[in-house]
């Protein structure tokens, strides 16, 4: 690889021949190296728990994948999945990324063609541990075109162990984030690539790569607006070249064609506005592009006039297309994500269920440099290095710095986008640094002082070493539990396995009839599919807002007003999950508010959020909460029987209260199954009474018998 | 209070300095004058002299609190009338607004009144000519200068690097140490902590005060001058004991820096376990 754009390092020791040889082989062995160290330091889940699919939304994509192995590629497209959004269902094929599914396939089918017989979960739970080694060479390939091989090694380095990207791709966390961030490294290496040589062929592989990621994942808005932004930037600042031209036209033809492939994309690239900065720069360009060609054919005072009045005219026609279109709302589909990205106050004040989800919130400081560590304080000096060479390819590593920190600023998530950037840039500094303090002859742009040199190094080596330890540290404590098994630990020290949820799931699946209908709160609908093969009502999918707030609205209402949501819904069972036995915190009391709050946007009449706080505004689950808490269904599925079977002594480990000391009656739902540890919780709804009677009239004529 | 009231009172609930400080209290009291403003200005004329705004604060008042169970403040409380044509029988129990749910804003009180009690006003806030005439000077200071120095800067002599760089540079560091965290959440710049010392770290992993992002920041920023300096500046140094000298201190600072940081992170999380000088 021809390397003109890099700090001049090459130049300054010229190595022997012998060590020159050995260089390639050396740089091969280190990447193999790292792509090893990548590949294991996210093995600790399986380690220590088994191989198993984590978390929410991967429960999802191991099933489809599941489905896409059986049934093949074109049953897939056509696959309405009637076990969930009960009774709506969903139209999978139409509303899912299959990129992720499509690659396991594809290694699953190949590995079996080569009589290699690997099961397809053992598959799906390695995907992200494999292409974080493949990330890895990829931000070396991005970070070597940007600066040299030496900061490409040191990206390469950083990225296999950052936090920031380990806590999304850990063995077992089959999601999408896990391959995307592969791709997107390998697309803006490409695109990069293809700018310097002006080489369509490149071009067309960034394409290409472009809409691997639009099958992968939604962040593939990210590409088709920090590319455009280049080109932009490079046009704005008088960069234009037919190198430029060529490269982002045959990009953004190619990418976009490809784009609308996707059922799930459809024509949004032409309609949506999230595409219209990438169309605008395509138009951009085909003027400057002819403009370029006119002044060579013109005089230049003539030019000058020409360019003015075309530019003014463009401009201004440009505009009122837009705002047309924007006016007569065939451009409108602002989506709210969208939004809550740039106006912050729109989510919280518009949309509770983006607001209720906890990776949806803004970034402490903390947590960002719990996930970056030393690369944190190396990425200014990173950008700055950027500044002092201020060619193509730096340019586009400050845009991308500035926009991803901004983004990570914003929302939790967003922090993987930035991960990769800070990586590159902190390895731009340390190559900078190894170039100024590491080469043994002194020359003019280096200090004389060998043991200055040494104690530089010395203290550069120790903090790489101190942040190789905090990612493993972080990586073992933070990052590796599958959230589906839960850890803990007794006052000795030994580890205790809470496995409740695997037992519950475990327990429908075996006691249930296969056509009951489950509903929870819609956290667990994809675990409870994926587990139990049963009929969900709601599941982390959260396409249909009504109906999620229809079952906030049955968990907030009292027992009679439930029961009879519940019949109309066709539920058999209700599943709470309960953490106050043993404090797990992630518990459904503690999502309760939001479950009112999404209720109360649909149903503004039925409840409000004012009636579960007691009179002094405060959120109480004790005997002093409120009326309307009190009668809810979800307080008494919770606290059924809690206080009875800890012999009144009942302590809510969780809110730290006291258990409510009245015992709670239950008369329309029986309590089927509750779990060692008293986490999940079983209820299944009692049918109407034979004899028409008021299912509490029965209650207490049965009490009366007894 | 009269039995036979035959208009409706704003009544705002309210503690003002003496035994109770009460900082939202203060808040309010003007966006309170606000709202009875455009009430005055804006209501139609026919209702315009039939609704009262009044003020009772603690002090003053007191049986009126414990009367109704007020317990917070500043609560507005809505009497409707409960004589004359006007009166809605049972219906005409007080309604108060918890304004800590919707804002200390005088737009939300109005909302409020709009929507729930059935009047129609909107809010009038007089122009603030003084904040006015201030951004007016600015704005016309600053084309000014820019009108004067513009022609005499050419392209090639502004240094857009320089700028660029250090804009880029503060921007990027700003977002990640939680600037939009503090903006979006509306949090305090600082507060005092038990023992009332000012508060700098908060103690919570995931929360954080305004002063945090400036003292993240800056060391953030001082560790990049740090590495530049390393790179750029210390080879140039040609006396060798001052470059010697120069270069640790520089090393030794970027070092006490990146200690100072997992310092904090211990402060908001203890069990954090790695420690470099402190």
């Amino acid at each position: 690889m021809a390397k003109p754009s890099s700090v001049a390092v090459a130049a300054a020791t010229p190595p022997t021949p012998a060590t020159r040889d050995m260089l390639p082989l050396l740089r091969v062995g280190i990447l193999v190296l790292i792509a090893i160290i990548g590949f294991s330091s996210r093995l600790f889940s399986v380690v220590r728990f088994e191989s198993i699919i984590h978390e929410f939304d991967p429960w999802f994509n191991y099933r489809s994948t599941q489905y896409m192995v059986k049934n093949g590629m074109y049953s897939f497209w056509n696959w309405f999945d009637e076990r969930s959004w009960y009774p709506l269902g969903r139209v999978v094929g139409g509303t899912v990324y299959p990129g992720l599914m499509v690659t396991a396939t594809v290694i699953h089918n190949i590995l079996h063609g080569l009589n290699y017989p690997m099961d397809i979960r053992n598959i799906c739970v390695m995907m992200a541990p494999l292409f974080s080694g493949l990330t890895a060479l990829a931000t070396y390939l991005f970070t070597s075109e940007v600066c040299n091989r030496t900061a490409g090694l040191f990206a390469a380095v950083f990225i296999a162990v950052a936090p920031g990207y380990i806590s999304r791709s850990v063995a077992g966390s089959y999601d999408y984030e896990g391959i995307a961030i592969f791709i997107l490294m390998l697309c803006f290496y490409l695109w990069l690539r293809a700018l310097r040589t002006g080489s369509p062929l490149m071009a067309v592989f960034t394409a290409v790569t472009y809409f691997y990621m639009v099958a992968t994942w939604g962040g593939y808005v990210f590409i088709i607006n920090l590319i455009p932004l280049h080109a932009f930037v490079l046009i704005l600042m008088g960069r234009f070249s037919n190198r430029l031209y060529v490269a982002y036209c045959t990009f953004y033809a190619v990418g976009t064609m490809a784009a609308m492939q996707i059922p799930f994309v459809g024509f949004q690239p032409t309609s949506s506005s999230e595409h219209m900065a990438a169309l605008g720069t395509f138009g951009m360009l085909q003027l400057v592009a002819f403009a370029h060609f006119v002044r060579s054919h013109l005089p230049n005072q003539q030019f000058k006039q020409l360019l003015r009045w075309l530019l003014v005219g463009g401009v201004a026609l440009l505009v009122g297309i837009f705002l047309l279109l924007s006016a007569t709302r065939f451009i409108a589909p602002w989506t709210g994500r969208f939004y809550s990205l740039w106006d912050t106050g729109y989510a919280k004040a518009n949309i509770p269920i983006i607001a209720s989800v906890s990776e949806h919130q803004p970034t402490a400081w903390a947590s960002l440099f719990f996930d970056l560590q030393l690369l944190m304080l190396l990425f200014p000096a990173g950008i700055y290095f950027c500044f002092t060479k201020f060619e193509e390819a730096q340019i586009f590593v400050i845009i991308y710095s500035l926009f991803a920190s901004y983004f990570a600023g914003v929302m939790v998530r967003l922090v993987l986008t930035l991960t990769p950037i800070v990586c590159v840039a902190a390895g731009i500094a340390m190559a900078n640094l190894l170039y100024s303090y590491g080469s043994p002859t002194a020359t003019p742009a280096k200090p004389r002082n060998s043991i200055i040199q040494l104690a530089v190094l010395g203290c550069l080596f120790i903090s790489v070493l101190m942040f190789m330890f905090h990612s493993t540290w972080a990586t073992s404590e933070a990052y590796s539990s599958p959230s589906v098994v839960l850890a803990s630990s007794r006052p000795d020290g030994s580890r205790i396995i809470i496995d409740d949820f695997r037992d519950a799931y475990y327990w429908l699946r075996k006691n249930t009839a296969p056509d009951a209908k489950l509903m929870s709160w819609w956290d667990y609908g994809y675990q409870l599919t994926g587990f139990t093969n049963r009929t969900v009502l709601v599941d982390n999918n959260t396409w249909n807002n009504t109906h999620i707030a229809t079952v906030g609205l049955a968990m907030g209402s009292d027992e009679d007003k439930a029961y009879e949501i519940l019949r109309k819904l066709d539920v058999d069972y209700v599943l709470v999950v309960f953490g106050g036995l043993v404090g797990y915190s992630g518990d459904d009391l503690n999502k309760f508010l939001w479950m009112v709050r999404i209720a109360a946007g649909v149903y503004p009449d039925e409840l409000n959020e004012k009636d579960f706080y007691t009179a002094g505004g405060e959120f109480r689950l004790d005997d002093q909460a409120s009326q309307k808490m009190k009668d809810s269904l979800m307080y008494k599925l919770s606290y059924y029987r809690f206080n009875e079977a800890l012999q009144g002594q009942g302590m809510d480990r969780v809110r730290q209260s006291k258990a409510p000391s009245k015992p709670i009656r239950l008369d329309m739902l029986e309590e089927v199954m509750t779990s060692s540890h008293w986490i999940v919780r079983i209820f299944k709804l009692k049918e109407p009474d034979n004899l028409g009677r008021n299912l509490h009239k029965v209650a207490t004529f049965n009490k009366k018998q007894k | 209070m009269s039995k036979d009231r035959t208009f409706p009172v704003m009544v705002l609930f309210t503690a003002y300095g003496g035994s109770f400080p009460c900082n939202p209290c203060e808040a309010f009291a003007p966006e309170y004058q606000v709202v009875a403003d455009s009430w005055r200005r804006l209501a139609p004329a026919a209702e315009k002299d039939r609704l009262f705004f009044m003020v009772a604060t603690v002090e003053n008042t007191r049986s009126a609190f414990e009367r109704l169970g007020v317990q917070s403040v500043p609560v507005p409380y809505h009497f409707p009338p409960n004589s004359g044509s006007q009166a809605k029988g049972n219906a005409n129990k007080p309604q108060s607004v918890d304004l800590n749910k919707v804002g200390l804003q005088a737009e939300s009180l109005v909302k409020f009144m709009n929507q729930k009690l059935g009047y129609t006003f909107k809010t009038y806030r007089p122009i603030n000519w003084r904040r006015l005439s201030i951004i007016g000077l600015v704005v016309s200071f600053v084309i000014t200068v820019a009108v004067i120095l513009l022609p005499r800067l050419s392209w090639r002599s502004f240094s857009f690097k320089g700028l660029g760089s250090s804009v880029v540079i503060v921007v990027t560091l700003m977002m990640c140490s939680g600037f939009m965290f503090v903006r979006i959440k509306g949090i305090p710049y600082m507060i005092a902590g038990r023992s009332g010392q000012p508060e700098f770290i908060a103690g919570q992993f995931q929360h954080q005060w305004g002063i945090e992002t400036q003292i993240v920041a800056s060391v953030y920023a001082l560790c990049g001058a740090c590495i530049v300096a390393l790179v750029h500046r210390i080879p140039k140094i040609d006396n060798q004991i001052r470059q010697s000298v120069t270069a640790v201190v520089v090393m030794a600072l970027f070092m006490a820096a990146y200690s100072a940081m997992m310092a904090f992170l211990r402060i908001k999380n203890p069990a954090y376990p790695y420690r470099l000088l402190f």
